[in-house]
């Protein structure tokens, strides 16, 4: 096995050495009816010449074509980025806890920290979390922490589905209570039937909660909302699912919010199902000891020098264990790091362009599907995702069936998520898309030639 | 000063941060110009974002840099970096083992790394069959009825469990108040248990390193939801009467949870699911050589005896008559959601990888060889460090700073640092905290005998110089670019982020940080 050094000698001299006779006596110590007497039911190994013919046929093609986002919208990610991150300085070290011997991870990490700080428009931004949802839910946690007497979460329905599902299932296991907010007919969160939640719950409430731009695209009235949370004493939480748009769009954290969490996974370069990406999370200074994961900080040598640590571990769960902000450990390090990469790329003038692209992009697609007759159910201000609606559910299906046997992926369907937007489309344009990849997606959409 | 023969010196640069040399107008990428929507004008633009556009004032802390300044930033950073790619890394706990790198190569094949989690299922089956495949060898491998995928590290996955065994409580209309949690457990184990509101009470050792019996018996009650238990324990010992445990645990209708992290000590020896745990996470990124990554991302499946099955958080990947794979949402006593889409695949297909390539036998070689080195280790350096336990150890062995804080008051830290002067990463040190200066040596399999015998050697230096010159271990390390780092400090005044007004000398940084702090 080529990843095993070990020659017969070498383990003959050191068994001699420990004075043990046979490997099998280093295991004595398990009893026998511990043990497993038989081979593991496991596939024979295969070499890496099978094994990559194997993976390779497994694998197979990438989509030829893919509008869909809904939270894992890709972006161009230079090559770089992947070549980089197969540095084994940077892919095979561990956390760093032996900062002499880590100072690279901790530098990145430091960068990093100030690069999402300032994207979500706030004083400071952890060392990162698993994704997005877990780092919403984080948020909310961290929330009841900070307003221990209040029970009640209201949430609003336009935020990312899968972020609310595991928002019930966390908050749930805390004891917590997530109540949903309505939406308008516009797609954004409806601000009237809030303010009825928040008097129905008589100073109840820890957080608001709500996502810009939202699952539909459309930009929420940040301000309004943050002020309404603030004025009943809540925590303005506020999740976001592509942090490109802050190229473009107000940051939360500069509007006043509390807590601001996002998700980085299309600018790691790979979507890879949607995991891993990389969990954003940003709060106010004054909020900083009740901030989950970890903290890297500058500090300065015993020569005098400035170099990094992490550090204010005593939230964390080695040193804390059950009195823990939170029990996460491990986080999503090297995605992180792919991020901090890629933003540094882009840089001060490449990302405020490359919000602009999207924008452009989205702008040409729906000016060229309203040219082209298809029904727009949102058209309020907006990131990179559009609402297309159909008439009837069959001309949908046959649309989408006809583009799958192109290998072409149009959108999202909403229903699943939303019964009360039946026959919906969510469609995703970025500077990835080409205006003939728009062209030729608007004409299939509207079932008419080219 | 006495120089030590490994580490070598070699180039090195100093890296200003990112912010710190802005190269005015700069940038690393291109975009596409040209077509028609690149001309569309700004007023529509502005006109798409109503008032939410980004004020002037909203300043971004990004860099100004062309690709080339890029890469060699990032490359010199990554020199300031150990790596298990540089040399010997033997944190215990953390099983830092060779990562392949044709994990990496399989990762990032375009047919798994750029698929949405939207695609139909249809458009899936490649990747649903590496899920499938990889849930059903980790529960083999572990001796579980089911294993679910979703769980992005460790900590989740302990999470994962425990909160599966307070639905298994729920559902049989109990509420057991209490989790009994060893001293020697794992930091995450009593954080967990305390989310879910359980009382931690903490089970003493007996001399011998185990689990007291003594102590289970007194404390496990009908209010007790069960144990959380690392098996081979956190000091490399395996609980010789982990199945005489788990029957007390079950008579009394409690569940035992298992921290797989030392999982790296059993592979095709033992399962825990034959030993009685009922639930146990795995360390995707600790056995199955997935990379560290400087600190994750990582995976933490965690498989299941059949009592808990039902409670597992969805989706789980199953198969169909015909053979076909799907996302089986529909199981009504799961736990739920517990991270958005379906988990760390990118993890998964480099754990598959892996598991593949070594088959069953090259699985159970592995374990071998990480006992065996360990067990060599613990013999090489018994006579020069304190034993924290004398009961024979599995994949990791745990020494005290014992001796050298009697005669030569050398710390464990002193210690750990000296041996980055060798060249080598320290050992785990200061845990498990039921072991006063641990430290907690794992080798793993993929280090040589040459190689785990430079590991002994600069330890038995380091113990030597302890006495004849213990000033160069306090003073300890000598060789990396940046000495020993006032960690209180950082604490008591903590610098997050970088900001225009950071100084970049020491001596005015101190006063800028003290500053920020609200410190004169």
């Amino acid at each position: 096995m080529r990843y095993l050094s070990h020659t017969p000698g070498d383990i003959h001299s050191m068994l001699d050495t420990m004075q043990k006779p046979s490997i099998e006596s280093l295991f004595e110590s398990i009893p026998k009816t511990a043990r497993l007497n038989r081979d593991l039911d496991l596939p024979k190994a295969l070499s890496e010449i099978e094994l990559k013919k194997t993976l390779q046929k497994i694998a197979g093609q990438a989509p030829a074509a893919s509008f869909l986002g809904a939270g894992a919208a890709s972006h161009f990610v230079p090559e770089i980025v992947s070549q980089l991150l197969l540095r084994g300085e940077w892919l095979t070290a561990y956390t760093p806890y032996q900062p002499e011997v880590s100072q690279g991870t901790l530098q990145a990490i430091f960068e990093f920290q100030t690069i999402v700080a300032s994207l979500l428009g706030c004083d400071v931004a952890n060392a990162s979390m698993y994704d997005g949802a877990t780092a919403l839910a984080e948020a909310l946690l961290m929330s009841a922490r900070l307003k221990p007497n209040a029970k009640i979460i209201l949430i609003s329905r336009a935020v990312h589905p899968e972020y609310r599902e595991v928002c019930q299932t966390l908050l749930t296991a805390a004891g917590l209570h997530l109540a949903e907010i309505p939406l308008t007919s516009k797609g954004t969160t409806d601000i009237a039937a809030l303010k009825n939640q928040i008097g129905k719950a008589h100073g109840n409430i820890a957080a608001i909660a709500y996502q810009s731009p939202n699952f539909f695209g459309q930009l929420e009235s940040q301000a309004e909302l943050i002020d309404l949370a603030h004025s009943h004493q809540a925590l303005a939480v506020v999740a976001n699912t592509d942090p490109v748009a802050f190229g473009a769009i107000q940051s939360p954290g500069n509007l006043g919010a509390d807590i601001v969490v996002s998700e980085g996974l299309g600018l790691c370069g790979h979507l890879s199902l949607g995991a891993p990406g990389v969990g954003l999370f940003a709060t106010k200074q004054q909020y900083l000891r009740q901030m989950p994961g970890r903290l890297c900080g500058a500090t300065i040598d015993s020569d005098g020098n400035i170099g990094f640590v992490l550090t204010l571990s005593t939230r964390e769960q080695h040193i804390r264990r059950e009195k823990a902000t939170s029990n996460i450990c491990t986080n999503h390090g090297l995605m992180a790091l792919a991020f901090t990469i890629t933003t540094s790329l882009y840089g001060k003038l490449g990302f405020k362009k490359l919000a602009k692209h999207n924008l452009q992009k989205t702008i040409y697609f729906r000016q060229q599907a309203k040219r082209l007759g298809l029904h727009l159910l949102f058209d309020g201000p907006h990131f990179n995702e559009t609402v297309i609606q159909f008439a009837q559910k069959e001309t949908l299906e046959k649309t989408l069936d006809n583009l799958q046997k192109q290998d072409i992926f149009a959108g999202v369907k909403l229903d699943k998520w939303y019964p009360e937007y039946p026959n919906c489309l969510l469609v995703n344009t970025t500077e990835l898309h080409s205006d003939d990849d728009i062209d030729k997606l608007t004409h299939a959409l509207s079932q008419k030639g080219l | 000063m006495n120089q030590p023969p490994a580490g070598r010196r070699n180039f090195d640069f100093n890296e200003p941060l990112l912010f710190e040399k802005i190269n005015e107008g700069c940038f690393g990428v291109d975009l596409p110009e040209g077509e028609a929507s690149h001309r569309i004008a700004d007023d529509l633009v502005a006109l798409a974002l109503g008032n939410h556009a980004r004020g002037e004032k909203e300043t971004l802390s990004l860099s100004e840099h062309s690709e080339p300044e890029i890469c060699r930033h990032f490359t010199r950073l990554s020199r300031w970096n150990f790596s298990i790619d540089t040399n010997s890394y033997p944190l215990g706990s953390c099983t830092m083992k060779y990562n392949p790198r044709i994990n990496e190569w399989a990762g990032r094949l375009p047919g798994f790394s750029q698929l949405h989690p939207y695609l139909p299922e249809e458009r899936l089956q490649g990747a649903l069959s590496i899920m499938w495949d990889l849930q059903n060898s980790l529960s083999e491998i572990g001796g579980f009825s089911q294993t679910t995928l979703q769980p992005s590290a460790g900590a989740q996955g302990e999470f994962v469990g425990v909160m599966m065994i307070k639905a298994a409580l729920k559902a049989r209309g109990e509420n057991r108040t209490k989790m009994l949690v060893p001293q020697s457990a794992h930091g995450t184990n009593p954080a967990t248990a305390a989310f879910f509101g359980f009382e931690v009470v903490s089970l003493r050792s007996t001399p011998d390193g185990c689990i007291d019996l003594e102590d289970i018996k007194a404390k496990m009650n009908e209010d007790t939801a069960g144990i959380m238990i690392t098996n081979p324990n956190t000091l490399g010992i395996f609980e010789k009467d982990i199945v005489t445990i788990s029957h007390m645990i079950h008579d009394q209708g409690g569940f035992v949870y298992g921290d797989g992290a030392n999982l790296n000590a059993l592979m095709g020896m033992a399962r825990p699911g034959d030993f009685g745990i009922d639930v146990m996470h795995f360390n995707l990124h600790k056995t199955f050589t997935t990379p560290h990554g400087g600190g994750g991302p990582g995976c933490g499946a965690v498989g299941a005896a059949q009592s808990l099955t039902p409670f597992l958080p969805v989706p789980l990947v199953a198969q169909k008559a015909d053979g076909a794979f799907y996302f089986d949402n529909d199981r009504p006593l799961s736990i739920g959601k517990v991270r958005s889409f379906y988990g760390n695949f990118g993890m998964m297909v480099r754990a598959w990888t892996y598991i593949r390539e070594m088959g069953p036998a090259g699985l159970k070689k592995a374990s071998e060889l990480a006992v065996l080195n360990a067990n060599y280790i613990r013999a090489r350096l018994k006579d020069h460090y304190h034993l924290a336990y004398q009961t024979d150890c599995l994949h990791e062995v745990v020494f005290t700073d014992k001796w050298q804080q009697e005669k030569n008051h050398v710390s464990t830290l002193d210690i750990a640092k000296r041996l980055i002067d060798h060249g080598m990463h320290p050992p785990t040190i200061y845990f498990p905290l039921v072991v006063s200066g641990a430290l907690m040596i794992e080798p793993t399999e993929t280090e040589s005998k040459v190689q785990v015998d430079a590991t002994c050697d600069a330890f038995i230096e380091v113990a030597a110089e302890a006495k004849s010159n213990p000033e160069n271990l306090k003073s300890a390390p000598q060789n990396t670019a940046l000495r020993r780092l006032d960690e209180a400090f950082a604490a008591r005044n903590p610098v997050l982020k970088w900001t225009p007004e950071m100084p970049t000398s020491g001596e005015a940084f101190k006063k800028y940080a003290q500053l920020l702090n609200g410190r004169e």
